[in-house]
């Protein structure tokens, strides 16, 4: 029976080594439109910014007894912290109601400065780790770490898109957008989408197109005949604009006008094709399928 | 003690002999052969505007010949000594980009907007290869003719996707169909096998494939639906080359 147990602690490392098993967190920024476990320059600064965590605990909390969680972050490299003093909390503290809870309305910014952020705008992203701390009864005696996760202040900015050509046609301009070249303060090249912006030469309102990969962009909706001046931007993974390319026009080339395609030209030349199956080849493709049938028959024939 | 030497060398013999393949010096039965094949193309739609400073396919999509690739598969329907008769079928791809155009008051012409010239050639055809200079003599060419009945399937499109005219009149036009003719070919093909016999036979023993041909032919062709005065002319002006590859197997 001893040995079975010393087996069994041999099997779950946690046991043997006297651990818990930390559950999970994570965290999504939830004023504005953003994926799960990323903030952008403006999120991170923003004091109005607001984040949900979702925590899966390793502890099942007691309810009746006022058991409640904390929130905290830290830099990766410090880690959460499992014994000693209790860290700050970046919210106050929240009556926990099961091990698996959904925790809304807690500051990004405040999730920022507590893991040590001291600026949003810095050129390269900052990763933190979510920490929230099971109290139990409420007290900040035998407290214990009950999740972790990662979450990214994704603060790079992308460099000064170049825009590389630009095509009219009919009411849209097609703009051929190339990533610009990163600089010490211009560094997100991963995941970066671009916008294009076609404003009307003489002034007005702009049309945007995309987000899109780097390559062809389409400005949509545009006035046949009128010139535009347009110009791109580049987008981080987290939507943080870069700076804005050199813009390109008002120009013949960047005038969109109701351009015709080869069939229209090749029609309107006086070009006699007219389009659906041919009159006369169904007639001479019947004996040419009927001769490869007689000799694939003949073939067999003995 | 020979004895006993003897049955060792056998009993080391034996498992590589099972392992290693006797390759048999007669080829399998021949029934048919694919082929696939590069070919610039360049349809002569132009034909039709002899005189215009602004022809429509040269204007918007060059003088350049995109490559049409096509496969072919053959069934042999009669197999001689001096050659072999192949009945099949075939189909390809070819198409073409351009820039739209749009005249100006002036007279100018501007370009813009993308458009698109897409064929999808499919043919039956009968080929005769004459296979008696290899046969008899060992030298590695195989000439050969074909006649196709071919059918091009075609759409053009713009902007928005496949294009439609609409005349003075009223008449909508759509720009897809499938236009109808004949090709010739005649062309030449270099027996590979020649130059790696032992690789040849293994082929043969491995997959089949009894010969292995890298061919070079001439193809004249008139696509208009046999001369219909509704039909744009699909064909090139030229004998049109192509190469490729046919195993026949």
């Amino acid at each position: 029976m001893r040995r079975r147990a010393a087996v069994l602690l041999l099997l779950i490392p946690g046991l043997a080594l006297g651990q818990t098993t930390t559950g999970s967190v994570t965290a999504q920024v939830t004023t504005t439109t953003q994926s799960v476990g990323q903030a952008s320059r403006a999120e991170c600064a923003s004091t109005t910014s607001l984040a949900t965590w979702n925590l899966v605990s390793s502890i099942t909390p007691v309810v009746a007894n006022g058991d409640k969680w904390r929130l905290g972050t830290v830099s990766t490299t410090t880690g959460c912290t499992t014994s000693g003093g209790l860290p700050t909390g970046v919210y106050q503290d929240v009556a926990a109601t099961g091990a698996t809870q959904s925790i809304p309305s807690v500051p990004v910014n405040t999730m920022a400065t507590t893991a040590g952020i001291s600026s949003c705008t810095q050129a390269n992203d900052q990763a933190i780790n979510l920490c929230v701390y099971y109290l139990p009864g409420g007290s900040v005696t035998g407290w214990q770490l009950a999740a972790q996760g990662d979450f990214n202040f994704q603060l790079a900015i992308p460099p000064k898109p170049v825009i590389t050509g630009v095509t009219p046609g009919d009411s849209q301009l097609s703009v051929s957008v190339t990533a610009g070249t990163t600089t010490a303060t211009e560094t997100a090249t991963k995941s970066v989408t671009f916008t294009v912006s076609c404003t009307p030469g003489a002034g007005g309102t702009a049309v945007t197109g995309g987000p899109g990969n780097a390559g062809n962009i389409t400005c949509s909706g545009l006035t046949n005949g009128t010139a535009y001046t347009v110009t791109a931007t580049g987008l981080s993974a987290a939507g943080n604009g870069g700076p804005t390319s050199d813009a390109t026009g008002p120009s013949s080339a960047t005038t969109p006008l109701p351009f015709s395609s080869f069939w229209e030209v090749y029609k309107g030349d006086g070009g006699v094709e007219t389009g659906g199956c041919g009159t006369g080849g169904t007639g001479a493709l019947a004996p040419a399928l009927a001769l490869v049938g007689l000799l694939a028959v003949r073939r067999r024939r003995p | 003690m020979k004895k006993l030497l003897v049955l060792a060398a056998l009993a080391l013999a034996l498992p590589a002999a099972a392992q290693s393949p006797v390759i048999v010096s007669k080829e399998s039965p021949r029934w048919g052969s694919f082929q696939i094949s590069l070919s610039p193309f360049s349809p002569n739609i132009d034909s039709e505007f002899a005189n215009a400073v602004f022809p429509p396919y040269a204007t918007i999509f060059g003088t350049g010949r995109p490559l049409m690739v096509q496969g072919q598969f053959n069934m042999s329907a009669w197999i001689t000594e001096f050659g072999t008769l192949d009945v099949g079928g075939g189909v390809g791809y070819w198409e073409a980009w351009g820039q739209g155009w749009y005249q100006a008051t002036d007279g100018t012409l501007l370009r813009g907007g993308s458009t698109k010239l897409m064929i999808i050639p499919v043919q039956v055809q009968a080929t005769y290869r004459w296979e008696w200079f290899y046969e008899r003599f060992r030298v590695p060419f195989e000439p050969y003719v074909r006649g196709a009945i071919v059918d091009y399937i075609w759409s053009t499109s713009g902007q928005d996707g496949v294009s439609s005219w609409t005349s003075p009149e009223g008449v909508a036009y759509r720009g897809s169909g499938a236009t109808f003719g004949w090709a010739a070919t005649i062309g030449v093909g270099l027996v590979l096998d020649f130059f790696d016999t032992g690789l040849s036979r293994q082929m043969d023993y491995d997959v089949g494939i009894n010969r292995t041909l890298l061919f070079f032919d001439f193809t004249k062709s008139s696509v208009n639906d046999f001369g219909s005065k509704n039909s744009w002319q699909l064909a090139p002006s030229y004998w049109a080359w192509s190469v490729g590859l046919e195993f026949v197997f």
